[in-house]
């Protein structure tokens, strides 16, 4: 499911797929070839592909007693991560996104996947797994902030005093701050 | 800005619908996807649960008998 969105404080337009890939290999092939050719035709807005793929993109995203690696269904989504240029960032926090309740096997079934704009655009994002609650799946966070490292602090350099005109200019500059609060 | 996905496996519940309104309440996502609502309809009362406020927009895609089912808030 495709929504398309703007930052209202910024102006800046993006979309968002809510992705729910099935587990049967030929329907996610389908799938994937549709969200490759939707990344293609969106290639100049800021774009993330989010939800459960039902995928994973190697042996160490998966933990479990016995099952074999279905390497078909693992490369057929690696191909189209890649061929639609798309970034699967890390994730903070826990390495496995679903859990069976044995206890014993568990993997990296939901991401985050963003378009190179959106890299662009916002390239500080972080992709958190949360603790797990009532599903067996848990939450993922996508945070797109900018980083903000607090207040910029002021630094005055003796020198400065030294130069001509020091004391007037900053006289001058302060009579002219119009500060309200 | 934040944006939240989560596979949820059914949204009927008081309890699975009480579990997002607290996870939205906690990380205000500018965007929340849920997986696998298992709801045939998501009507505008659902996701006032969900979101709290009613200053949003929405979207859903069906459940397939009882599986499947997404919504973006």
């Amino acid at each position: 499911m495709i929504i398309r969105g703007r930052v209202i404080i910024t102006n800046q337009d993006f979309i968002v797929a809510n992705v729910y890939a099935p587990c049967d290999t030929s329907a996610k092939q389908t799938l994937w070839d549709r969200l490759h050719s939707i990344s293609l035709l969106h290639a100049d807005i800021n774009m993330c592909i989010c939800g459960d793929f039902n995928s994973i993109r190697s042996a160490e995203e998966r933990k479990s007693r016995g099952t074999v690696l279905r390497q078909h269904d693992v490369d057929i989504f690696n191909n189209f991560i890649e061929d639609s240029s798309l970034v699967d960032l890390p994730v903070c926090g826990r390495l496995f996104t679903w859990y069976r309740g044995d206890g014993h096997s568990m993997s990296r079934l939901d991401r985050f996947l963003l378009n190179d704009v959106w890299c662009m655009t916002w390239p500080n994002c972080t992709q958190i797994a949360l603790q797990r609650g009532l599903s067996d799946h848990v939450p993922l966070v996508l945070r797109v902030d900018v980083v903000n490292w607090g207040p910029q602090p002021l630094r005055m350099l003796k020198c400065w005093a030294d130069i001509l005109g020091y004391e007037n200019f900053v006289r001058e500059q302060w009579s002219l701050l119009d500060v309200n609060g | 800005m934040k944006i939240i996905t989560y596979n949820e496996r059914g949204l009927g519940g008081f309890e699975k619908r009480n579990e997002v309104r607290r996870l939205v309440s906690e990380k205000q996502p500018y965007v929340l996807c849920i997986q696998e609502t298992k709801l045939s309809v998501v009507d505008a009362l659902v996701v006032m649960t969900l979101w709290g406020g009613s200053n949003y927009g929405y979207s859903f895609q069906p459940s397939m008998g009882a599986s499947g089912g997404l919504v973006t808030v």
